[in-house]
């Protein structure tokens, strides 16, 4: 990049007098003396300065044709949706009274809110354990007064949902079933799925889980542990 | 004969602005904004090819500039990082949409705007010459790999120098001398007939 040493010395590289005819030799990051260089090099060898010359005055030309103002009737609705926005606040800010007697008033109706949960909930467990042992955890589907449960209740329909992306962070658990969505988005009780082999299906990443030949949604951790054919043939 | 010179307020720095900002000052974001908008624009339609999806990357950028102000560190310039958004939502919405025809709603809006000045002969020759120079301008740029395509952009629309190039794609400035240099070299040859030697 910065040059090469050929059978006269050292030579710099095409990109490096690029750089210099644009005046960019002089910034950090480069090596010291690096300018001085590279024009004791151009003394000698001036024509050699042609080259980055028509590099340096293609960037001149180039500015000429730069996209004009658009005005102040494309930048007014932009201002105006840009001075809505709701920012965070900055760093350092201090808070009035008022703000630190609105946060302690909901702190203090956030515990509420959550005390009530929890006694709530423990008083549903218990009834929903009547030969006395503990449930292993909150139900995420009601039961019915007969203990059977409840059939499970569509939230989305698939022209409701549209998957655009799925983020790196949230591999840890896969969405399963086709995309976009066929049919109404159900849930399942722990209970009423019973995993007994994931495969990956074409793409390599997604699981497919069907049930009653129709895929739907689910979203199951991935620390499903596979099966090793060899082991069980041993087995 | 003594002469009273106005003394006009000094101009805030992006750093005092971003502080006011902080502290609920709303007039600071304009004032950014109004520094700012022109050159991000540049960098969007160029990176885009038309005026109507380079607006919409100029208002995602600075909304997500915005609204992300805890990201900024501060170890580059306002400005930089700025452009960095920007660049970067505009390559988002480009590939997402797809780089339009250049003659777009941008073009008719153009010549909407231009159309009283365009009746004579003369100014409709120069309207049509100008209209070819950007579809050129912009098969060019579409020519360039992404990577030397928005080094190029940031250093020639947004004027940046090597270095701030070099920070805002986080690369070395050798590679940003490498990517303007070939990216130059291609301009070149494709353009050859509306440089004027």
């Amino acid at each position: 990049m910065i040059g090469h040493d050929g059978q006269d010395g050292w030579t710099p590289s095409a990109e490096l007098l690029a750089a210099h005819a644009d005046g960019e030799l002089n910034g950090a990051g480069l090596p010291a003396g690096l300018r001085q260089r590279v024009e004791s090099w151009l003394a000698q060898h001036p024509e050699a300065a042609g080259e980055a010359e028509a590099q340096r005055r293609l960037t001149e030309w180039w500015q000429t044709t730069a996209p004009g103002d658009p005005g102040e009737g494309a930048w007014a609705p932009m201002a105006a949706r840009l001075r809505a926005l709701r920012l965070p606040p900055g760093k350092g800010r201090r808070w009035s009274r008022l703000t630190w007697l609105a946060a302690l008033g909901g702190a203090g109706a956030a515990c509420l809110w959550l005390a009530l949960t929890v006694m709530f909930t423990q008083g549903r467990q218990e009834a929903l354990a009547p030969d006395g042992q503990t449930p292993s955890g909150p139900p995420l589907v009601d039961a019915s007064p007969r203990g059977e449960a409840m059939e499970a209740f569509p939230v989305a329909t698939a022209a409701e949902v549209e998957i655009l992306s799925v983020q790196g962070e949230d591999t840890a658990t896969l969405v399963v079933g086709e995309l976009p969505v066929e049919g109404s988005l159900l849930l399942l009780q722990a209970d009423e799925l019973t995993l007994t082999n994931v495969e990956p299906a074409h793409d390599n990443m997604v699981p497919e889980i069907r049930k009653g030949g129709s895929a739907f949604m689910i979203v199951a951790p991935l620390d499903v542990e596979r099966e090793d054919p060899e082991e069980t043939n041993q087995g | 004969m003594a002469v009273a010179l106005a003394s006009s307020p000094p101009v805030p720095t992006d750093d005092e602005l971003l502080a006011r900002l902080a502290g609920g000052d709303r007039k600071s974001l304009d004032e950014l904004f109004k520094r700012y908008r022109l050159l991000a624009y540049r960098v969007a339609h160029r990176l885009l090819g038309n005026e109507a999806d380079a607006l919409d990357a100029v208002q995602d950028g600075f909304i997500k500039a915005l609204t992300h102000l805890s990201g900024f560190q501060g170890r580059s310039t306002f400005k930089t990082w700025l452009l960095r958004v920007v660049s970067n939502a505009a390559l988002d919405l480009g590939r997402q949409r797809g780089r339009r025809e250049v003659l777009s709603l941008d073009a008719s809006a153009a010549e909407e705007r231009e159309h009283v000045d365009l009746l004579t002969v003369e100014n409709v020759s120069a309207g049509l010459e100008r209209e070819d120079l950007r579809q050129a301008l912009d098969q060019a740029l579409a020519l360039l790999p992404e990577a030397q395509r928005r080094t190029f952009v940031l250093h020639a629309d947004a004027e940046l120098s090597y270095r701030e190039v070099a920070e805002v794609l986080g690369i070395s400035i050798g590679t940003v001398m490498s990517r303007l240099y070939y990216a130059r070299q291609k301009l070149r040859v494709h353009l050859e007939k509306w440089i004027k030697p």
